[in-house]
């Protein structure tokens, strides 16, 4: 691993990483700028809506972290790891793919990045999920 | 991470699923380990250096200089 590597992989510059995010996000959502984004009717009207959207992140995030700890005990050691870092591959593109679309794609055919985002995003992640399954099904989790 | 992983099942004419089930792991874990595309965890190493009455040193090589 280089110096460089090391400094951009460094654990705390990680911890701040998903800190800013967090933040981010959470005020995103609380503010419903997630929903009004989304072109939900009424999102923007109602504050509330947005309190609801983050409480109920809040608490899918936290059954999938229990569920997470079942997968652990209950998946296979290659399989485990094939399904989590290809999940990673995902949420990376998932991530890189709204505001990509939005720059580059949508203003072509006169569409909204927030609208494929909401719509797309199951879609989205799926498939990129799926591929980057495939890839390390294929190159192995040591690529 | 090279290991003889392969070496070791043939010599006891184990086929892949057969070490995979006294492992406790999927037959696809077994030979991704042994084609060197996945580095097991530490508790399934610790499991085949145990199952080979081996070290897990005697097994798996790192490449790294002793």
């Amino acid at each position: 691993m280089t110096q460089a590597s090391k400094g951009l992989y460094a654990t705390r510059l990680v911890d701040l990483t998903f800190t800013v995010m967090a933040l981010g996000s959470a005020t995103l959502l609380i503010n419903g700028g997630t929903l009004s984004m989304s072109g939900v009717s009424g999102a923007q009207a109602n504050p509330a809506a947005g309190l609801y959207l983050f409480a109920m992140v809040t608490l899918i995030a936290i059954a999938s972290c229990i569920a997470h700890v079942f997968d652990r005990r209950g998946w296979d050691d290659y399989m485990g790891q094939v399904v989590s870092q290809s999940a990673l591959i995902g949420m990376v593109t998932v991530l890189l793919t709204g505001p990509l679309f939005d720059f580059l794609i949508a203003p072509n055919f006169a569409l909204r990045a927030p609208d494929l985002m909401i719509q797309g995003m199951v879609p989205i992640a799926a498939f990129a999920w799926s591929v980057g399954y495939a890839f390390l099904r294929w190159k192995g989790t040591n690529t | 991470m090279k290991n003889r992983l392969k070496v070791l099942r043939a010599e006891r004419d184990w086929s892949q699923a057969e070490l995979a089930g006294r492992l406790d792991v999927s037959r696809q874990a077994v030979n991704a380990i042994e084609t060197g595309k996945h580095d097991p965890s530490l508790p399934l190493a610790f499991r085949i250096a145990r199952l080979f009455e081996m070290t897990i040193e005697e097994i798996f090589d790192d490449g790294a200089k002793s």
